[in-house]
């Protein structure tokens, strides 16, 4: 049987991720809105996000599922939670009926990893893989009702590692071959993420055919770019398994997955040593990076920094003597009751106050009302928007009509 | 005439309706067009925004001026009082030492410092104000008046100092916002009542003297009494009291503004009252920061603490998630975990055998789910955190208990503490990403009250195994109607339930999350211990995790073959303390606090002619030396007044920044990227935001807290909540073809028979001789407009009538 191993979110956090002592910096919310200060990274990122996603659909795009699930295995591996993964996966591709394999996802055919594991978190599934949510992903322009755990938190101390794997052409990659993610589109996405500093450093990751062509757009500071193929290049498949009937894996994931396998957290390996690994022998297809911020370089980027996280734990109390209970102090429990009664009511701000203390209910009403008046006016000027276009197409319409009732009946 | 066929049109009245047809067409289609093509966009105050950010960028734009008022008893007498003339350098005195101690020049802290000096029969009062506090006014007024040509008159260096002697004038100084003269002195009575009283009456009493004007946000009182009984022998003692006042008692034969009474002020108010924590540093203070901190592991943590982004969302909503996680309450273990627990047992027990430190084997017939009264918690400590701290942060309160959370690394036995413990570097590993934590399944109070007309104490959540209302709050049972104790019952009622409203943006923006775990270890791993860096246990068997939250081990054993327990009330405090102290680490508190508790330490440490070296005191010679501090904890909430204004002086500053921020991206987003739409509705929250803005910086110049800190929260949650309308994005770049290709399947058939007559109309032109067609024309016209009537028209008809050969070939 085919166990459904779409876990649902199993919502414990596990922890951001390292934070360098010496994260002082210049506060972060200023410095997201200035040009002047964007030029470098602050020293250390302090939580790791990663979106993984998937655009193809059906049994026959096996590969690409296996792609993504390869990098979320990677990552998984080396530490970062899945309250820090958003994984786009359009089919199921482990417990669908043709697999003969079910509740597994080989990258070949020797069948020595199952990249699918034991525990997936699939944040955004079938047709919810749409060019939209991926870009509400990236921009955190969600719906109010999304929960937390279907957005990407991110701040400007975050570092981001993007993953996209599915057919795609010049400029455009398909979503669940129905629509298309234009470069123009990703770029504008990154612009805004930078200029609302929802990332540090980015790294994107296209796994395509003419991936270079997708990001080449792309001018948000400090993203790193890695396309897998240039213009008029294909992005080839790799090792078919004869059981499954299916090519498993593209051949740029499989090379990354296969370093990644030989890594873990403690490593200090930089981007160029997987660079190094990317032979044209083995994709057939020339690998691409660019790098917005050009005083990086591949040898300075070390590679658990996106796709790695340890989380900062701290184990001291930090408390005073006079945190005892009685706070420490010899004559607090004499105190104790009349301090309970004498304390003035914590001063609150009256606004926040819905019942003012006196307990009158109808005031609180109107205050409601007034909170929410933003929410109905919305709605008025939506109304009217409507109305009005909707009379300026009956109106069209009904010139059209009366002008061949009258063309027609004058010629006869 | 034309009763029984179709009446034909003259032919110059049918080119009129044809010509008129394809301009309406025309005319309508192509706005039905723009209207479908172009991008929506709101008109947004751009010059505003810009000159908004330029005033934000400006230093202590958004920095909240705290006022430190020194309250100067003077106990007549043999004892030594101030003359009217020392009290200006004693104020700038003052004002200098506190700069000191917080490590930052004039220019960087918005400060105003005022001395009241108390005197029987007499009062008068002197005011510093800091450099930077002097600067941000004359921009100010600069603004307000510029092309007036009235000139900012200059401030002295190092701050202005103004005088002000008032002889019985008590009524003039309390009207005004600062506080006045409470003539303490006036009577011997009066004078030893306050002279004699402990610190806690005395804090006390101040509230009671000061009445309102004394505790508000942002004005602090420091009563410098001399110490009559020389309790601290030569040197002066201090104390910060649960509101905001302090005290500070100079030996009775000095004047206060002997160096150690002055510095001991210093050591007070700077971490206390004036603290400006998570300021952004600039680069010679980063550097020394730095420096500071390779030499000193506490400073660098300390550092690095203040440095932590604050856990509050945009929209000030934090909500605290307390979760108690049975790890196994079951006397059945799966297979795996006895041969652990065999394995680590086995290996120890040859050595352990003589000691007896085994594990305990009585464990295993206590396994009882453990069930926590958390209404009840929340009403005693965790209420009073939301309302001590309800005007930086909205604090918002869910609980659950789980079943079966067994944490990821299993303790090993320790025979030396007769413990399992978990070494530190197994720590980060500790909690188990599928513990379901996560209130955001079950929902938040952003999502349940997205509307916001639902305050978050009253929305609850009914779903899955979170059983717990979102903030539930205990009350007393309510006397009946009309009974004697039904209107205190009500007001009661009324200050337990805050009824937070969320703010009008809250829906969009999701609310930051705090873990507060209690997790009880399986029974045969129990004691658990949680090991520090340094391999000692963790003082409160706890950790933290910047951003996350803490963690907390419980290692009570429930009662033998019960299969609930509650958790016992003094674990519960304990899990209190505990959580209130990792709180105000995780909200960045704790650097100032531990200052004040670490200097007794240090004073106790070194001897009282050595200097007790204080970060940020660089003298050359060796300060002097004073005696100790105490610190008085607010009983209700554990959070003092003082800590939760630092706490609104930090969170106003980077509301105003990030508002400003924000605001300044969008404007420059609009303009980068051309596709972007922006909705009226967004547009109306930008507009909202810029006033709220403007707003906030009034009333940080007014140094008015709480409307400060309002405004603040409103523009920023409001720009945020523009930003992050996902109607902006609804929009995706479209290539200007596909504008026109999308249109002209829908427009190119309506144009088809107007385009067909058109053609015609052109064709018979041609055919016509062009004077021929023009008399027609005119005439008909003429005679139209002649006023003929319809019978005319028939006439006309008629007339025409042998003059149509082209129509009849057309048909």
């Amino acid at each position: 049987m085919a166990r459904s191993r779409y876990a649902s979110r199993l919502g414990g956090h596990l922890l951001f991720c390292l934070v360098g002592l010496l994260a002082a910096q210049p506060q972060p919310l200023l410095a997201t809105g200035t040009h002047e200060i964007k030029g470098a990274p602050s020293s250390r990122h302090s939580n790791n996000w990663a979106v993984l996603v998937s655009t193809s659909r059906f049994w026959l795009n096996y590969r690409h599922i296996v792609n993504t699930m390869s990098i979320y295995h990677v990552v998984k591996r080396l530490g970062i939670p899945d309250s820090n993964i958003i994984l786009m996966i359009p089919d199921d591709m482990a417990c669908n009926p043709r697999n003969p394999l079910p509740a597994q996802l080989f990258n070949n055919e020797s069948r020595k990893l199952d990249v699918y594991g034991q525990n997936v978190e699939v944040d955004y599934r079938g047709y919810e893989v749409t060019v939209a949510n991926f870009l509400q992903v990236l921009t955190g322009r969600h719906a109010p009702e999304v929960p937390l755990s279907r957005r990407m938190l991110s701040d400007n101390s975050s570092n981001v590692l993007v993953y996209l794997s599915g057919h795609g052409g010049d400029e455009f990659m398909k979503f669940n071959d129905v629509e298309e993610l234009l470069a123009q589109d990703l770029a504008d996405a990154l612009a805004q993420m930078s200029e609302k500093g929802r990332y540090r450093e980015m790294l994107l990751i296209v796994e395509t055919c003419q991936a270079a062509t997708l990001v080449q757009r792309v001018t948000a500071p400090n993203s790193i770019l890695v396309a897998c193929s240039q213009k008029g290049q294909q992005s080839l498949s790799f090792k078919s398994d004869p059981e499954l009937g299916l090519s498993l894996i593209d051949r740029f994931t499989y090379q990354t997955l296969a370093f990644f396998e030989n890594m873990d957290i403690s490593s200090t390996a930089k981007l160029s040593d997987l660079f190094k690994t990317y032979s044209y022998d083995l994709m057939e297809s020339h690998f691409s990076y660019r790098m917005t911020n050009t005083s990086r370089k591949p040898e300075d980027v070390q590679l658990t920094d996106f796709f790695g996280a340890v989380a900062d734990v701290r184990t001291g109390s930090q408390r005073g003597p006079q945190d005892h209970m009685l706070h420490g102090d010899q004559d607090a429990r004499r105190f104790l009751m009349t301090a309970l009664r004498t304390d003035s009511p914590d001063s609150l701000d009256s606004s926040l106050l819905l019942r003012p203390p006196d307990g009158q209910l109808p005031g609180s009403l109107l205050v409601a009302r007034e909170m929410a008046g933003n929410s109905m006016s919305g709605v008025g000027r939506s109304w009217s928007l409507a109305l009005g276009r909707w009379t300026g197409l009956g109106a069209l319409a009904a010139i059209v009509c009366i002008s061949i009732a009258l063309i027609g009946g004058g010629s006869s | 005439m034309a009763a029984e066929e179709r009446p034909v049109l003259p032919q110059s009245r049918r080119r009129l309706y044809a010509i008129g047809f394809l301009a309406a067409y025309v005319l309508a289609v192509l706005p039905i067009w723009y209207e479908a093509v172009r991008v929506p966009r709101a008109p947004l105050p751009h010059d505003d925004i810009q000159a908004l950010e330029e005033e934000v960028a400006a230093p202590l734009a958004g920095a909240l001026a705290s006022t430190v008022t020194v309250y100067v008893l003077c106990a007549g007498g043999t004892y030594p009082c101030f003359k009217y003339n020392e009290l200006s350098p004693y104020a700038e005195a003052v004002g200098e030492e506190i700069l000191r101690q917080l490590g930052k020049t004039s220019e960087q802290v918005p400060l105003v410092v005022r001395v009241v000096h108390d005197e029987k029969g007499a009062c008068s009062t002197s005011s510093w104000d800091s450099e930077g506090l002097m600067a941000r006014q004359r921009r100010s007024s600069q603004r307000r008046d510029s092309g007036s040509g009235k000139k900012a008159k200059a401030g002295a260096k190092g701050g202005r100092v103004s005088n002000s002697g008032s002889y019985y004038d008590a009524a003039a100084a309390a009207s005004s916002s600062y506080v006045g003269c409470l003539s303490l002195a006036s009577s011997q009575q009066r004078l030893t009542g306050v002279l004699s009283a402990a610190d806690r009456a005395l804090d006390d009493l101040a509230a009671k003297e000061l009445g309102g004007q004394g505790d508000r946000p942002g004005h602090y009182v420091l009563f410098m009494l001399p110490d009559l009984w020389r309790l601290g022998g030569d040197l002066p003692l201090g104390a910060v009291g649960r509101r905001r006042f302090g005290v500070v008692r100079y030996p009775a034969g000095g004047l206060p503004s002997a160096p150690a009474a002055v510095r001991l002020v210093g050591l007070l108010a700077a971490p206390a009252f004036a603290s400006h924590l998570g300021d952004p540093l600039d680069e010679a203070a980063l550097s020394a920061a730095r420096a500071a901190a390779a030499s000193d592991p506490a400073v660098a943590a300390q550092l690095a603490d203040e440095a932590l982004p604050l856990p509050v969302s945009p929209a000030a909503q934090l909500h605290l998630s307390f979760s108690l996680c049975n790890a196994h309450p079951s006397p059945h273990y799966p297979s795996h975990t006895l041969r652990a627990a065999a394995q680590a047992s086995g290996s120890t027990a040859k050595q352990d055998q003589d000691s007896g430190a085994r594990p305990p084997a009585a464990a295993s017939g206590s396994f009882a789910a453990f069930a926590w009264d958390f209404a009840a918690f929340e009403a005693q400590f965790v209420g009073p955190w939301k309302n001590a701290l309800s005007a930086a942060a909205r604090l918002t309160v869910s609980s659950q208990v789980l079943y079966f959370t067994p944490a990821r690394v299993n303790g090993s036995w320790d025979p030396q503490r007769a413990a399992f413990t978990v070494p530190h570097a197994s720590l980060p590993f500790f909690v188990d990403s599928s513990w379901r934590l996560d209130p955001s399944r079950t929902g938040l109070p952003a999502s349940a009250a997205a509307d916001g007309a639902v305050p978050y104490d009253l929305a609850t959540i009914h779903s899955g195994d979170r059983s717990s209302a979102i903030g539930e709050v205990v009350l007393p049972p309510m006397p009946p109607a009309h009974a004697p104790g039904r209107a205190v019952a009500e007001a009661a009622a009324a200050a337990a339930l805050p009824r937070l409203l969320p703010p009008r943006a809250a829906g969009s923006l999701p609310p930051a999350v705090l873990h507060f775990v209690l997790f009880a270890p399986p029974p045969a791993q129990r004691p658990l211990l949680l090991l520090g860096p340094d391999g000692e246990a963790a003082p409160a068997n706890s950790f933290h995790v910047p951003g996350w939250g803490m963690l907390q081990v419980l290692n009570q054993v429930p009662p033998s073959g019960a299969m609930m327990a509650n958790v016992r009330e003094d674990n519960m405090e304990e899990f209190a303390r505990e959580a209130l102290t990792q709180l105000r680490l995780l909200l960045g508190l704790a650097a100032a606090r531990r200052r004040l508790i670490q200097h007794n330490e240090l004073h106790a440490a070194s001897s009282p002619a050595a200097s007790t070296t204080s970060k940020g005191s660089s003298n050359e010679d060796a300060p002097p030396p004073v005696g100790r501090i105490e610190l008085l904890t607010d009983l209700r909430s554990g959070l003092a007044p003082w800590e939760a204004d630092a706490l609104l002086r930090r969170r106003t500053g980077a509301d105003v920044a990030a508002a400003a921020a924000t605001l300044g991206s969008l404007a420059r987003l609009l303009r980068q990227v051309p596709t972007l739409a922006l909705p009226p509705a967004a547009g109306a929250l930008v507009r909202d935001a810029v006033a709220a803005l403007r707003r906030a910086l009034a009333a940080v110049e007014a140094s008015n807290y709480m409307d400060a800190s309002k405004a603040a929260q409103q523009a920023r949650s409001w720009a945020e909540a523009a930003f992050s309308d996902p109607a902006l994005s609804t929009r995706q770049n479209v290539p200007d073809t596909h504008l026109v290709g999308v249109y002209l399947p829908f427009c190119l058939p309506a144009a088809v028979p107007l385009l067909q007559a058109l053609l015609h109309e052109i064709r018979r032109r041609r055919r016509k001789p062009t004077a021929g067609v023009d008399a027609q024309g005119t005439s008909g016209v003429g005679q139209t407009l002649s006023g003929e009537m319809e019978a005319s028209e028939g006439e006309q008809l008629i007339h025409t009538e042998p003059n149509t050969p082209v129509k009849a070939n057309d048909s």
